[in-house]
Protein backbone atom coordinates (compact mmCIF):
# COMPACT_ATOMS: atom_id res chain seq x y z
CA UNK A 1 0.00 0.00 0.00
CA UNK A 2 2.70 2.43 0.97
CA UNK A 3 4.35 1.88 -2.39
CA UNK A 4 1.30 3.28 -4.16
CA UNK A 5 2.11 6.82 -3.18
CA UNK A 6 5.60 7.46 -4.52
CA UNK A 7 4.98 11.17 -4.96
CA UNK A 8 4.99 11.49 -1.16
CA UNK A 9 8.70 10.82 -1.20
CA UNK A 10 9.29 13.95 -3.26
CA UNK A 11 7.18 16.13 -0.97
CA UNK A 12 9.89 18.33 0.50
CA UNK A 13 9.71 21.06 3.07
CA UNK A 14 10.13 23.53 0.23
CA UNK A 15 7.20 22.01 -1.67
CA UNK A 16 5.09 22.24 1.46
CA UNK A 17 5.80 25.93 1.97
CA UNK A 18 5.18 26.58 -1.71
CA UNK A 19 1.84 24.85 -1.40
CA UNK A 20 0.90 26.82 1.73
CA UNK A 21 1.90 30.03 0.00
CA UNK A 22 -0.23 29.24 -3.05
CA UNK A 23 -3.24 28.31 -0.94
CA UNK A 24 -3.01 31.47 1.14
CA UNK A 25 -2.59 33.65 -1.93
CA UNK A 26 -5.51 31.85 -3.56
CA UNK A 27 -7.74 32.53 -0.57
CA UNK A 28 -6.77 36.21 -0.58
CA UNK A 29 -7.48 36.42 -4.31
CA UNK A 30 -10.91 34.83 -3.83
CA UNK A 31 -11.74 37.17 -0.96
CA UNK A 32 -10.97 40.16 -3.16
CA UNK A 33 -12.69 38.68 -6.21
CA UNK A 34 -16.04 37.90 -4.57
CA UNK A 35 -17.12 41.45 -3.72
CA UNK A 36 -15.51 42.82 -6.88
CA UNK A 37 -17.45 40.46 -9.14
CA UNK A 38 -20.59 40.93 -7.06
CA UNK A 39 -20.48 44.64 -7.74
CA UNK A 40 -19.87 44.06 -11.45
CA UNK A 41 -22.74 41.63 -11.98
CA UNK A 42 -25.33 43.33 -9.75
CA UNK A 43 -27.29 44.82 -12.70
CA UNK A 44 -28.26 41.29 -13.81
CA UNK A 45 -30.20 40.82 -10.57
CA UNK A 46 -31.82 44.22 -10.32
CA UNK A 47 -35.46 44.66 -11.21
CA UNK A 48 -36.44 48.21 -10.47
CA UNK A 49 -40.00 48.78 -9.33
CA UNK A 50 -42.20 50.74 -11.75
CA UNK A 51 -42.59 54.48 -11.26
CA UNK A 52 -46.22 55.50 -10.91
CA UNK A 53 -46.90 58.82 -12.62
CA UNK A 54 -50.01 61.00 -12.77
CA UNK A 55 -51.58 61.57 -16.19
CA UNK A 56 -54.24 63.95 -14.88
CA UNK A 57 -57.99 63.85 -14.19
CA UNK A 58 -59.85 60.94 -15.79
CA UNK A 59 -62.74 63.18 -16.88
CA UNK A 60 -60.43 65.53 -18.76
CA UNK A 61 -58.60 62.68 -20.47
CA UNK A 62 -61.89 61.05 -21.48
CA UNK A 63 -63.16 64.34 -22.89
CA UNK A 64 -60.08 65.03 -24.98
CA UNK A 65 -60.10 61.49 -26.39
CA UNK A 66 -63.75 61.66 -27.33
CA UNK A 67 -63.41 65.16 -28.78
CA UNK A 68 -60.52 64.09 -31.01
CA UNK A 69 -62.52 61.13 -32.29
CA UNK A 70 -65.71 61.10 -34.27
CA UNK A 71 -69.29 60.24 -33.33
CA UNK A 72 -68.62 59.93 -29.61
CA UNK A 73 -65.96 57.23 -30.08
CA UNK A 74 -62.66 58.08 -28.47
CA UNK A 75 -59.44 58.06 -30.41
CA UNK A 76 -55.76 58.23 -29.58
CA UNK A 77 -54.49 61.38 -27.90
CA UNK A 78 -51.15 62.34 -26.47
CA UNK A 79 -51.19 62.39 -22.68
CA UNK A 80 -48.07 64.24 -21.53
CA UNK A 81 -46.77 63.83 -18.02
CA UNK A 82 -43.79 64.86 -15.98
CA UNK A 83 -42.18 62.98 -13.14
CA UNK A 84 -39.02 62.53 -11.15
CA UNK A 85 -36.93 59.87 -12.79
CA UNK A 86 -34.98 57.75 -10.33
CA UNK A 87 -31.97 56.47 -12.25
CA UNK A 88 -29.90 54.49 -9.75
CA UNK A 89 -28.48 57.24 -7.54
CA UNK A 90 -29.59 60.13 -9.73
CA UNK A 91 -32.99 61.78 -9.42
CA UNK A 92 -33.90 64.03 -12.32
CA UNK A 93 -37.06 65.79 -13.40
CA UNK A 94 -38.17 64.20 -16.66
CA UNK A 95 -41.10 64.40 -19.05
CA UNK A 96 -42.61 62.03 -21.59
CA UNK A 97 -46.05 61.17 -22.92
CA UNK A 98 -48.33 58.20 -23.34
CA UNK A 99 -50.89 57.49 -26.08
CA UNK A 100 -54.25 57.31 -24.40
CA UNK A 101 -57.59 56.25 -25.84
CA UNK A 102 -60.98 56.21 -24.19
CA UNK A 103 -62.52 52.82 -24.99
CA UNK A 104 -65.48 52.88 -22.60
CA UNK A 105 -66.82 49.72 -21.01
CA UNK A 106 -65.36 48.48 -17.77
CA UNK A 107 -61.80 49.09 -18.84
CA UNK A 108 -62.33 52.77 -19.80
CA UNK A 109 -58.79 53.61 -20.93
CA UNK A 110 -56.29 51.91 -23.16
CA UNK A 111 -52.89 53.48 -22.66
CA UNK A 112 -49.98 52.73 -24.99
CA UNK A 113 -46.30 53.39 -24.60
CA UNK A 114 -44.96 55.53 -27.48
CA UNK A 115 -41.67 53.61 -27.55
CA UNK A 116 -41.10 51.71 -30.79
CA UNK A 117 -40.20 48.09 -30.08
CA UNK A 118 -37.61 48.09 -32.84
CA UNK A 119 -34.91 50.42 -31.53
CA UNK A 120 -36.76 52.71 -29.18
CA UNK A 121 -37.81 55.83 -31.12
CA UNK A 122 -41.04 57.59 -30.17
CA UNK A 123 -43.78 56.67 -32.66
CA UNK A 124 -46.19 59.27 -34.11
CA UNK A 125 -49.96 58.90 -34.11
CA UNK A 126 -51.30 59.53 -37.64
CA UNK A 127 -55.00 60.25 -37.24
CA UNK A 128 -55.67 60.14 -41.02
CA UNK A 129 -54.34 56.54 -41.32
CA UNK A 130 -55.58 55.44 -37.91
CA UNK A 131 -52.05 54.11 -37.34
CA UNK A 132 -48.85 54.76 -35.45
CA UNK A 133 -45.82 55.41 -37.67
CA UNK A 134 -42.27 55.24 -36.44
CA UNK A 135 -40.13 58.04 -37.91
CA UNK A 136 -36.89 56.08 -37.57
CA UNK A 137 -37.24 52.96 -39.74
CA UNK A 138 -40.85 53.04 -40.75
CA UNK A 139 -42.52 50.55 -38.43
CA UNK A 140 -46.32 50.74 -38.49
CA UNK A 141 -48.69 49.83 -35.67
CA UNK A 142 -52.48 49.64 -35.58
CA UNK A 143 -54.57 51.78 -33.26
CA UNK A 144 -54.29 48.90 -30.77
CA UNK A 145 -50.51 49.03 -31.02
CA UNK A 146 -50.12 45.79 -32.97
CA UNK A 147 -47.09 45.83 -35.24
CA UNK A 148 -48.24 45.40 -38.83
CA UNK A 149 -45.24 46.33 -40.93
CA UNK A 150 -41.65 47.44 -40.70
CA UNK A 151 -38.90 46.04 -38.51
CA UNK A 152 -40.73 46.23 -35.17
CA UNK A 153 -40.68 42.74 -33.60
CA UNK A 154 -43.35 43.30 -30.93
CA UNK A 155 -46.54 45.30 -30.39
CA UNK A 156 -46.31 48.60 -28.54
CA UNK A 157 -46.20 48.22 -24.77
CA UNK A 158 -49.34 48.79 -22.73
CA UNK A 159 -49.25 50.73 -19.49
CA UNK A 160 -50.71 49.24 -16.36
CA UNK A 161 -52.81 51.96 -14.83
CA UNK A 162 -55.05 52.73 -11.86
CA UNK A 163 -57.31 55.41 -10.50
CA UNK A 164 -56.02 57.49 -7.62
CA UNK A 165 -58.92 59.67 -6.56
CA UNK A 166 -60.07 61.41 -9.75
CA UNK A 167 -56.72 60.94 -11.50
CA UNK A 168 -55.29 58.32 -13.83
CA UNK A 169 -51.87 57.00 -12.83
CA UNK A 170 -49.71 54.81 -15.08
CA UNK A 171 -46.85 52.49 -14.19
CA UNK A 172 -43.70 53.46 -16.05
CA UNK A 173 -41.47 50.46 -16.45
CA UNK A 174 -38.41 49.78 -18.56
CA UNK A 175 -39.21 49.74 -22.29
CA UNK A 176 -38.16 46.14 -22.29
CA UNK A 177 -40.71 45.15 -19.62
CA UNK A 178 -43.48 47.06 -21.39
CA UNK A 179 -42.99 45.36 -24.71
CA UNK A 180 -42.77 41.87 -23.26
CA UNK A 181 -45.79 42.30 -21.05
CA UNK A 182 -47.95 41.94 -24.05
CA UNK A 183 -48.11 38.31 -25.04
CA UNK A 184 -48.77 37.29 -28.61
CA UNK A 185 -52.03 35.61 -27.56
CA UNK A 186 -53.21 38.58 -25.49
CA UNK A 187 -56.29 40.43 -26.75
CA UNK A 188 -55.72 43.47 -28.93
CA UNK A 189 -56.71 45.69 -26.04
CA UNK A 190 -55.53 44.02 -22.83
CA UNK A 191 -57.13 45.72 -19.86
CA UNK A 192 -54.30 46.43 -17.50
CA UNK A 193 -56.36 48.45 -15.07
CA UNK A 194 -55.51 47.81 -11.47
CA UNK A 195 -57.98 48.06 -8.64
CA UNK B 1 -2.82 21.09 -20.59
CA UNK B 2 -1.27 23.83 -18.53
CA UNK B 3 2.27 22.65 -19.23
CA UNK B 4 1.49 22.46 -22.94
CA UNK B 5 0.19 26.01 -22.93
CA UNK B 6 3.31 27.19 -21.10
CA UNK B 7 5.48 25.31 -23.59
CA UNK B 8 3.58 26.83 -26.51
CA UNK B 9 4.19 30.32 -25.20
CA UNK B 10 7.80 29.58 -24.29
CA UNK B 11 8.50 28.31 -27.81
CA UNK B 12 7.65 31.78 -28.99
CA UNK B 13 8.49 34.20 -26.21
CA UNK B 14 10.60 32.36 -23.63
CA UNK B 15 8.88 33.86 -20.62
CA UNK B 16 9.45 30.98 -18.20
CA UNK B 17 13.08 31.91 -17.50
CA UNK B 18 12.00 35.44 -16.63
CA UNK B 19 9.37 34.15 -14.27
CA UNK B 20 11.71 31.53 -12.76
CA UNK B 21 14.27 34.26 -12.24
CA UNK B 22 11.74 36.17 -10.14
CA UNK B 23 9.99 33.31 -8.38
CA UNK B 24 13.06 31.19 -7.61
CA UNK B 25 15.31 34.06 -6.68
CA UNK B 26 16.97 32.95 -3.44
CA UNK B 27 16.79 35.19 -0.41
CA UNK B 28 19.32 35.04 2.42
CA UNK B 29 18.40 32.72 5.30
CA UNK B 30 18.18 35.58 7.77
CA UNK B 31 15.16 37.09 5.96
CA UNK B 32 13.27 33.78 5.79
CA UNK B 33 10.59 33.57 8.50
CA UNK B 34 10.56 29.78 8.21
CA UNK B 35 14.17 29.79 9.36
CA UNK B 36 13.74 32.35 12.07
CA UNK B 37 10.30 33.66 13.00
CA UNK B 38 11.56 37.13 13.85
CA UNK B 39 12.40 37.53 10.17
CA UNK B 40 8.75 38.47 9.60
CA UNK B 41 9.87 42.09 9.87
CA UNK B 42 11.27 41.66 6.36
CA UNK B 43 7.75 41.04 5.05
CA UNK B 44 6.28 44.48 5.67
CA UNK B 45 7.25 45.79 2.25
CA UNK B 46 5.85 42.75 0.47
CA UNK B 47 2.62 42.94 2.44
CA UNK B 48 2.31 46.60 1.46
CA UNK B 49 2.69 45.60 -2.18
CA UNK B 50 -0.03 42.92 -1.85
CA UNK B 51 -2.33 45.48 -0.27
CA UNK B 52 -1.60 47.91 -3.09
CA UNK B 53 -2.68 45.27 -5.62
CA UNK B 54 -5.89 44.74 -3.64
CA UNK B 55 -6.47 48.52 -3.64
CA UNK B 56 -6.07 48.63 -7.42
CA UNK B 57 -8.62 45.87 -7.90
CA UNK B 58 -11.21 47.12 -5.41
CA UNK B 59 -10.75 50.66 -6.67
CA UNK B 60 -11.40 49.71 -10.30
CA UNK B 61 -14.66 48.05 -9.35
CA UNK B 62 -15.71 50.93 -7.10
CA UNK B 63 -15.32 53.25 -10.08
CA UNK B 64 -18.15 51.34 -11.78
CA UNK B 65 -20.55 53.12 -9.47
CA UNK B 66 -18.79 56.23 -8.25
CA UNK B 67 -19.39 59.64 -9.85
CA UNK B 68 -16.97 62.50 -9.10
CA UNK B 69 -19.56 65.24 -9.00
CA UNK B 70 -20.85 67.24 -6.05
CA UNK B 71 -24.47 66.39 -6.80
CA UNK B 72 -24.01 62.68 -7.29
CA UNK B 73 -20.87 61.51 -5.52
CA UNK B 74 -22.52 61.21 -2.11
CA UNK B 75 -25.62 59.58 -3.57
CA UNK B 76 -23.70 57.20 -5.79
CA UNK B 77 -21.58 56.12 -2.83
CA UNK B 78 -24.71 55.58 -0.76
CA UNK B 79 -26.30 53.66 -3.62
CA UNK B 80 -23.23 51.43 -3.86
CA UNK B 81 -23.39 50.77 -0.12
CA UNK B 82 -27.07 49.92 0.07
CA UNK B 83 -28.23 48.61 -3.28
CA UNK B 84 -25.28 46.82 -4.85
CA UNK B 85 -24.37 43.21 -4.12
CA UNK B 86 -21.29 43.27 -1.83
CA UNK B 87 -20.96 47.00 -2.52
CA UNK B 88 -20.52 47.83 1.15
CA UNK B 89 -17.92 45.06 1.53
CA UNK B 90 -15.98 46.32 -1.47
CA UNK B 91 -16.02 49.89 -0.21
CA UNK B 92 -14.95 48.73 3.25
CA UNK B 93 -12.09 46.71 1.83
CA UNK B 94 -10.82 49.76 -0.03
CA UNK B 95 -11.30 51.90 3.06
CA UNK B 96 -9.62 49.52 5.53
CA UNK B 97 -6.98 48.61 2.97
CA UNK B 98 -5.88 52.23 2.78
CA UNK B 99 -5.35 52.39 6.55
CA UNK B 100 -3.55 49.04 6.54
CA UNK B 101 -1.20 50.23 3.81
CA UNK B 102 -0.25 53.27 5.81
CA UNK B 103 0.40 51.08 8.86
CA UNK B 104 2.44 48.53 6.89
CA UNK B 105 4.42 51.14 5.03
CA UNK B 106 5.25 52.87 8.30
CA UNK B 107 6.44 49.57 9.81
CA UNK B 108 8.44 48.94 6.64
CA UNK B 109 10.10 52.32 6.93
CA UNK B 110 10.81 51.81 10.63
CA UNK B 111 12.50 48.50 9.84
CA UNK B 112 14.65 50.16 7.19
CA UNK B 113 15.52 52.99 9.53
CA UNK B 114 16.18 50.70 12.52
CA UNK B 115 18.52 48.47 10.57
CA UNK B 116 20.25 51.36 8.85
CA UNK B 117 19.43 50.01 5.42
CA UNK B 118 19.35 53.51 3.94
CA UNK B 119 23.16 53.77 4.19
CA UNK B 120 25.51 53.49 1.23
CA UNK B 121 24.95 52.02 -1.36
CA UNK B 122 21.16 52.17 -0.88
CA UNK B 123 20.59 55.93 -0.50
CA UNK B 124 18.78 56.19 -3.82
CA UNK B 125 16.36 53.46 -2.92
CA UNK B 126 15.67 55.23 0.37
CA UNK B 127 14.78 58.34 -1.63
CA UNK B 128 12.50 56.31 -3.89
CA UNK B 129 10.94 54.78 -0.79
CA UNK B 130 10.25 58.15 0.78
CA UNK B 131 8.69 59.26 -2.51
CA UNK B 132 6.46 56.18 -2.37
CA UNK B 133 5.48 57.08 1.19
CA UNK B 134 4.47 60.55 0.05
CA UNK B 135 2.50 59.09 -2.88
CA UNK B 136 0.66 56.74 -0.53
CA UNK B 137 -0.20 59.55 1.86
CA UNK B 138 -1.45 61.56 -1.13
CA UNK B 139 -3.62 58.59 -2.09
CA UNK B 140 -5.13 58.61 1.38
CA UNK B 141 -5.68 62.36 1.39
CA UNK B 142 -7.30 62.57 -2.05
CA UNK B 143 -9.39 59.43 -1.54
CA UNK B 144 -10.78 60.76 1.71
CA UNK B 145 -12.66 63.55 -0.06
CA UNK B 146 -14.35 61.39 -2.67
CA UNK B 147 -17.50 60.26 -0.79
CA UNK B 148 -18.24 63.98 -0.34
CA UNK B 149 -19.76 63.60 3.12
CA UNK B 150 -19.33 66.03 6.02
CA UNK B 151 -16.22 64.36 7.37
CA UNK B 152 -14.60 64.27 3.94
CA UNK B 153 -15.45 67.90 3.23
CA UNK B 154 -14.09 69.33 6.45
CA UNK B 155 -11.04 67.08 6.57
CA UNK B 156 -10.13 68.36 3.13
CA UNK B 157 -10.86 71.92 4.21
CA UNK B 158 -8.30 71.47 6.99
CA UNK B 159 -5.80 69.64 4.80
CA UNK B 160 -5.92 72.20 2.03
CA UNK B 161 -5.58 75.03 4.55
CA UNK B 162 -2.17 73.67 5.57
CA UNK B 163 -0.92 74.71 2.16
CA UNK B 164 -1.62 78.34 3.05
CA UNK B 165 1.35 78.40 5.44
CA UNK B 166 3.93 77.54 2.81
CA UNK B 167 6.14 80.66 2.54
CA UNK B 168 5.49 82.98 -0.42
CA UNK B 169 3.50 80.61 -2.61
CA UNK B 170 1.10 79.45 0.12
CA UNK B 171 -2.12 81.17 -1.00
CA UNK B 172 -1.53 80.27 -4.64
CA UNK B 173 -0.76 76.66 -3.69
CA UNK B 174 -3.97 76.46 -1.68
CA UNK B 175 -5.96 77.67 -4.67
CA UNK B 176 -4.26 75.22 -7.00
CA UNK B 177 -4.92 72.34 -4.62
CA UNK B 178 -8.58 73.15 -4.16
CA UNK B 179 -9.11 74.20 -7.76
CA UNK B 180 -10.65 77.51 -6.72
CA UNK B 181 -11.30 79.79 -3.80
CA UNK B 182 -12.98 77.14 -1.72
CA UNK B 183 -13.64 73.42 -1.58
CA UNK B 184 -16.20 72.66 -4.27
CA UNK B 185 -16.96 70.97 -7.55
CA UNK B 186 -13.49 71.66 -8.97
CA UNK B 187 -11.80 70.25 -5.85
CA UNK B 188 -13.69 67.02 -6.19
CA UNK B 189 -12.88 66.44 -9.87
CA UNK B 190 -9.27 67.44 -9.23
CA UNK B 191 -8.88 65.05 -6.31
CA UNK B 192 -10.60 62.30 -8.27
CA UNK B 193 -8.27 62.70 -11.22
CA UNK B 194 -5.24 62.74 -8.92
CA UNK B 195 -6.50 59.72 -6.98
CA UNK B 196 -7.35 57.44 -9.92
CA UNK B 197 -5.04 58.61 -12.73
CA UNK B 198 -1.98 60.59 -11.66
CA UNK B 199 -1.08 58.79 -8.44
CA UNK B 200 -1.48 55.23 -9.76
CA UNK B 201 0.77 56.05 -12.72
CA UNK B 202 3.43 57.54 -10.45
CA UNK B 203 3.07 54.72 -7.94
CA UNK B 204 3.63 52.04 -10.57
CA UNK B 205 6.70 53.86 -11.91
CA UNK B 206 8.28 54.30 -8.49
CA UNK B 207 7.41 50.77 -7.35
CA UNK B 208 9.18 49.51 -10.47
CA UNK B 209 12.28 51.52 -9.55
CA UNK B 210 12.06 50.34 -5.94
CA UNK B 211 12.00 46.67 -6.96
CA UNK B 212 14.68 47.01 -9.64
CA UNK B 213 17.00 48.58 -7.10
CA UNK B 214 16.33 45.82 -4.57
CA UNK B 215 17.17 43.22 -7.20
CA UNK B 216 20.34 45.05 -8.20
CA UNK B 217 21.57 45.63 -4.64
CA UNK B 218 20.18 42.63 -2.80
CA UNK B 219 18.82 42.49 0.72
CA UNK B 220 21.12 43.82 3.44
CA UNK B 221 22.87 41.40 5.72
CA UNK B 222 22.04 41.16 9.40
CA UNK B 223 23.45 43.94 11.49
S1 LIG C 1 -37.01 52.47 -34.03
FE1 LIG C 1 -39.00 52.43 -34.83
S2 LIG C 1 -38.70 51.45 -36.68
FE2 LIG C 1 -36.71 51.42 -35.89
Amino acid sequence: MAGKRPQRAGWTRRDFFNWVLNVVMGIIAILVAIPALGVAITPAFQNPAPTWVNLGAATGLQQSSVQAGTGGVGTVVKAPYSYIEVDHWAKLPAADYAYLRYIGGSCQFFILSPICTHLGCHVNWIQADNQFHCPCHGSVYTIDGLNVSGPAPLPLGVFRWKMVGPDVWIARESTFTHAHQRMVEAPAQPCLKEA
Amino acid sequence: MYTRLVRWIDDRLMVSPLWRDMADHPVPAHVNPSERVSAFVYCFGGVTFLLIIAQFITGMFLAMYYVPDIVNSYNSTKYLMHHVLFGLQLLSMHNWGSSLIIIMVTLHMLRIYWMGVYKKPRELNWLVGVTLLILILAFGFTGYLLPWDEKAYFATQVGVSFAKYVPFIGPALQKILSGGNNIGAATLTRFFAIHVLFLPALLIAFLGLHFLMIRRQGITGPY
